[in-house]
Formats: structure tokens, C-alpha cells, sequence
């Protein structure tokens, strides 16, 4: 009879009323807070491996990255590590649109109508379950907090992020990312993917399972192998100080499903399409490109190849701008004229050159 | 009056202090040689220009600074076709990068056909740009109230529409734009929608400081001619509203003496 359940309900009449397992009583419901607060955390991470990539991080870090990532070519990192964003994003949008679904003002109870009362005592002396199923959910179904939905409920609305079930996307998203055991979210991660229909064992051999990138490396032996303490933590220059791991937005929280506090509101533009604004706010200084030869550029709207490495000086040499009144703006920030020089270019930038023409 | 007088009759801007009151677009000409000379005509002292790629696939092409010297006119970069405020505000950006200087048009327009000025657009981007330390001369709608607040806000100037940019229709509000002007203290013009001569003759003499015009001359079948009509204009203009209009009257007044008429 209820062989398929309706992706709205979010109780098992017939087992939960036939044997109701105290331990899942006692306890209270999962909430996919964690889930959200656990992308989020996946993505600042990503983000500020991305701020550490571009920017060359010291020789012994940079190995560890390389090694995570099985490949040398710092365009490769960048872009994979930009697609993990990128869907990362997408993800998220997609639970806080489902939260804002199912967040809406708590539907008050309906008053107890005596066919309410019939069925709560045909529940109460288990009866069939055909008796009480009309009714069922009036009187027995307790409406959760408005705010983040149940983890099945979430399942059912947002499993086609890239048509594969969650925990395929949280698979994608770390392995873009470069996530794997020495992770301090590693047993998190495991936990969630294997929660949300996700192949753990998969997982765990596409993250362990990297090949060593010693013979990707130039014969240069000049380079000095990591400490080992570096091959520890290869990434305790950039993740949060240790009190903050693990601490989530407590609005997000299980037991703090938030009451009536608006979701953070994510724009649509932010996520799947185009370039992702919170990448342009990235803090990328003045970095030297490494072992970069080709750079795929957007340059006013159209992509373009050019030999790196160079920088805006350079490719507006290459172009014939040089010394013309033109203005430049990389990545939606304009480049001061007296910064050309240093401003080096790296794959997946946007650039807009502009000048003045006759208008009114 | 002579043209002693005339010089010293200048206004003002941002502090910047100028002698014509007529202001010009740079675009819609046929080609930069003729841009150059109607402007010359004009006698214009402020030229608005747009900000646009560049063409990367002919970098040689001629640029407008090449014509319009910008040691000799005064340029004023405008938003045109920027239909958010955010757009507007980068664009701007761009431009004082470009150009170096920070007195700009800004217009957030609404959609086609009409392009008439969207004033929450208008409002948001004015206040960051101010805030950002432009010099804002703003394109308003005929709205006394949006003009005041947005001279309250430190706009520089305020230019209210006479008709869509572009119609050539004339200045179709001047009861509006009298109005307008009873509150507003910086210098006050009307940006769009002269036509013809006398249409710049009629702003100038409800009282405007000055004209923006951009069609009316690169439109015209002599657009050089019609620059040269369009400063005669914007001066003859000028002048009548300095001299004071007669009072009108609902009837005839003869202008000869009755005395001494043969009977």
C-alpha cells in the first residue's frame, strides 16, 4: 500500500505505527544543516586554495598541492578547483531554495474535528493503517520547525544537481577540490556522502588512489622535498585556526533548526552560470604566474589564447594598446595605469579594455 | 550688448568655470573629421563621450581623442545604455581610469523605446558615485522632486529631460521645467530632446544655465551649419532671458503713438 512514498511526507505510516523504534523516536530529526554548513565550509575552503594557488605558495606547499591534485600545470588546479566552486554553489543555492520552500509561516493546526479525534484513537489502538490513512497527517505529523528541511525531503527536491543524488555532487565537489584523507572534514564527508546516496567506497579511491607526481616534477633536484610535517598538514597556512573547525553557523545546526530567521540569499547569478561574482572578490595580489605557458583569457567577452606568462602591460602590447587612453579592468576591478607591469594574467580571467568614443 | 559683456556672462560647474553654454554629444556623426568640425563649430566648451570597447581587431583606428582634443574640450564621460546602477558606477570607474578626471554624465535609463531616465537606478548609482568622489552631473526625469533630492544628495547639476533623448520633439515640458527650477541652485540644463534652433532658444530662455544636445546637430542634413545655428541659438537664448521678456497680454497693444494721427 504505501510502497512509494510521497517525497512531501516525511513519515512511514506503516512501520513507525507497527513497531516504533524508540531510538529513532528519542532522537531528533536530522536536518541537513549540516549538510549546508558542511558546502559551505567546502567552499571557503576552496576558495582560499584558489587565493593560495594563484598566488605561489612556498615550494613545500606547492608540492603538497601538486601531489593532491596529480598534476604541475597551476591552470589545470585553478580550473578544477573554480569547477568544485562552481558547483559547490549550485548545490547550495539549491538547499537554501528547498530550506525557503519548506520555510514558509507554520501552518497553523486545524482545531481537533472529531474525525481528527477518531483517528488518533484508531492510532492509538493501532488499527490497520487503511483506517487512518486519509487523516494521518492532521493529527500525527508533527510539523518540523519551519527552516531546513528533513534530509529525505532535501534528497527528493534537490537530487538533480547535475541529475546524480548528493552525495555523487559532494563526490565531485571534493575531488575537484583536491579533498582527501589528510583533511580535517574527511570523516565528515564520508559520513555525508554515504548519507545522501553518495558511493563512499568511490570516494575514497578516487582520493587516496592519486598517482605520486615525483616523475611529473623537472629534473630540477634543486627543489627541496617537503618536511614532513608539511606532508602532515599541507594545508595549515590556509584552513581556519583549529577552534573554528567544526564550529557550523548554529543556525544551520541540528537542534537549532532557526526559527524564522531568513535564509542568506543567494543570487541566482552566483551559481550557475557565468562567472561566480564571490571569485572576483577573491584577494588575488600581485602574483607571479609558475610554469604557465597558456593562458585562456576572456577579453572584452571573447576568449583568447595568449603565451604567459604576461601581464596587462604585455598583452596590451601584443594587442597594439600600448600607450593609448584606454582603461583596463581585470575581473570586474579596474587596473591602475601604474599598475599594469605587475598585474599578471592568469587562465580564466576577464578582462574589459575600453576606451572613449563619440556618444551623447 | 556687446561682446564685452557677453564673455564675462559664464557659468559654472563643479568649479570649473566656462564660457559657452552649449554642450554636445560626439556621437551619431558620420565620421570623426566632421565631429570635430561641428563641434568646432558649436563653439562648445564640454563634450560628452561614450565608454565602449575598444576594437581589438583594429587597434590603429583613429581614436576620438585624435580629433576632439581633450587638452581643448572639457570631456564628459556619459553612462548612455547602462539600464543599472551598477553598470553606470563600473562604467563610470572605467572612464575616470580612461580619462583622469571625475566631473561625468550619469543617465540609468529605462527600457527601449522610450530610454526615459530610471530614477532608482539614478538615485542608487548618484549616491555611490558621490560617495566614491565623482562629480556627478545628473540626467533626471522632469520630477521637482527627484531633482531636489538628487541636488540634495551633492549632484553637481541637474539635467532634466525636455523630450526622449533622441526625438528631437523640443521641449515639450516647460511649465515642468520652470518649476523644477524655482528649487534647484547648481546649474540647471536640459539634456534631451531639442530638435532645432529654436528649441535651444526656448530652454535657454525659460532659464536653463545650459544645453546638452546631441542629435539635433549630427542629425541634420548640415550638421556643421546646424552647430553654428545651435550656439547663435543658445546665445540669443541667453540673452532674452537676461533682458526679461515682456509681460504677455490677452489683446492688442499698438505699438505707434494714437496722437497725431491724420484725420
Amino acid at each position: 500500500m504505501f510502497k512509494t512514498r510521497h517525497p512531501l511526507s516525511d513519515t512511514q505510516p506503516n512501520r513507525r505505527r507497527s513497531a516504533p523504534a524508540p531510538a529513532a523516536r528519542t532522537r531528533a530529526p536530522r536536518r541537513s544543516g549540516r549538510l549546508l554548513g558542511l558546502i559551505r565550509t567546502l567552499s571557503n575552503h576552496g576558495k582560499a586554495l584558489l587565493a593560495t594557488v594563484r598566488e605561489p605558495p612556498p615550494p613545500d606547499q606547492l608540492l603538497c598541492i601538486r601531489q593532491d591534485f596529480g598534476t604541475c600545470d597551476p591552470g589545470a588546479i585553478i580550473a578544477r578547483i573554480e569547477r568544485g566552486l562552481r558547483i559547490a554553489a549550485a548545490l547550495e543555492y539549491r538547499i537554501v531554495n528547498c530550506a525557503a520552500y519548506f520555510g514558509g509561516p507554520r501552518t497553523p493546526q486545524p482545531a481537533s474535528t472529531p474525525a481528527a479525534t477518531a483517528a488518533s484513537q484508531a492510532l492509538a489502538r493501532h488499527e490497520p493503517p487503511g483506517l487512518a490513512k486519509q487523516t494521518l497527517p492532521s493529527v500525527t505529523r508533527p510539523r518540523e520547525e519551519p527552516g531546513v528541511p528533513l534530509n529525505h525531503l532535501l534528497d527528493s527536491f534537490t537530487n538533480h544537481v547535475n541529475d546524480q543524488p548528493i552525495g555523487i555532487v559532494l563526490t565531485k565537489i571534493c575531488q575537484d577540490l583536491g579533498i582527501n584523507y589528510r583533511h580535517r572534514l574527511w570523516w565528515e564527508l564520508l559520513d555525508a556522502i554515504d548519507q545522501h546516496g553518495g558511493k563512499y567506497a568511490r570516494f575514497e579511491r578516487a582520493a587516496s588512489n592519486r598517482k605520486p607526481v615525483f616523475d611529473l616534477f623537472p629534473a630540477d633536484t634543486s627543489l627541496p622535498l617537503p618536511a614532513p610535517s608539511a606532508w602532515q598538514s599541507p594545508y595549515a597556512a590556509f584552513t581556519e585556526p583549529a577552534d573554528a573547525a567544526h564550529t557550523f553557523d548554529r543556525r544551520f545546526d541540528d537542534q537549532n533548526a532557526f526559527q524564522g530567521t531568513p535564509l542568506p540569499a543567494l543570487e541566482p547569478s552566483n551559481t550557475l552560470t557565468g562567472r561566480p561574482p564571490f571569485l572576483a572578490a577573491l584577494p588575488c595580489r600581485a602574483h607571479i604566474p609558475f610554469m604557465q605557458t597558456v593562458i585562456t583569457v576572456t577579453l572584452n567577452g571573447e576568449p583568447r589564447s595568449l603565451d604567459g606568462p604576461v601581464s596587462v602591460s604585455g598583452l596590451l602590447e601584443s594587442i597594439g594598446f600600448e600607450g593609448r587612453k584606454v582603461a583596463v579592468e581585470r575581473n570586474e576591478a579596474i587596473v591602475p595605469r601604474s599598475r599594469y607591469a605587475e598585474t599578471w594574467l592568469a587562465t580564466g580571467d576577464s578582462l574589459e579594455i575600453v576606451h572613449f568614443i563619440g556618444g551623447g | 550688448m556687446d561682446g564685452t559683456q557677453l564673455a564675462e556672462d559664464t557659468w559654472t560647474v563643479a568649479g570649473r568655470r566656462f564660457r559657452s553654454r552649449l554642450i554636445v554629444g560626439t556621437g551619431k556623426y558620420k565620421d570623426l573629421p566632421e565631429t570635430a568640425a561641428a563641434i568646432e563649430a558649436s563653439g562648445a566648451e564640454i563634450v560628452t563621450v561614450a565608454v565602449r570597447r575598444v576594437n581589438l581587431s583594429d587597434p590603429k583606428a583613429p581614436m576620438l581623442q585624435d580629433h576632439v582634443d581633450p587638452k581643448k574640450y572639457t570631456y564628459l564621460p556619459n553612462t548612455a545604455g547602462c539600464h543599472t546602477a551598477s553598470e553606470a558606477v563600473r562604467t563610470l570607474r572605467l572612464a575616470r581610469e580612461a580619462g583622469g578626471w571625475n566631473l561625468v554624465k550619469l543617465e540609468v535609463l529605462g527600457p527601449a523605446p522610450l530610454l526615459y531616465p530610471d530614477m532608482r537606478g539614478t538615485f542608487e548609482a548618484a549616491e555611490a558615485l558621490i560617495k566614491d568622489g565623482f562629480e556627478v552631473m545628473v540626467y533626471c526625469a522632469d520630477d521637482p522632486l527627484a531633482a531636489k533630492r538628487l541636488e540634495d544628495m551633492g549632484c553637481v547639476a541637474i539635467m532634466p529631460l525636455g523630450a526622449p533623448i533622441g526625438s528631437g520633439l523640443g521641449v515639450q515640458n516647460p511649465a515642468m521645467i520652470c518649476m523644477m527650477m524655482e528649487h534647484i541652485s547648481v546649474p540647471f540644463l536640459v539634456d534631451a530632446g531639442v530638435g532645432t534652433a529654436s528649441d535651444a532658444a526656448i530652454a535657454m530662455e525659460l532659464g536653463c544655465d545650459a544645453v546638452l544636445l546631441n542629435s539635433a546637430i549630427a542629425l541634420a542634413k548640415d550638421p556643421i551649419r546646424m552647430a553654428r545655428a545651435m550656439k547663435l541659438a543658445v546665445e540669443a537664448g541667453r540673452l532674452a532671458h537676461l533682458a526679461g521678456r515682456m509681460p504677455r497680454r490677452m489683446g492688442a497693444d499698438p505699438s505707434s503713438p494714437l496722437t497725431g494721427l491724420i484725420r
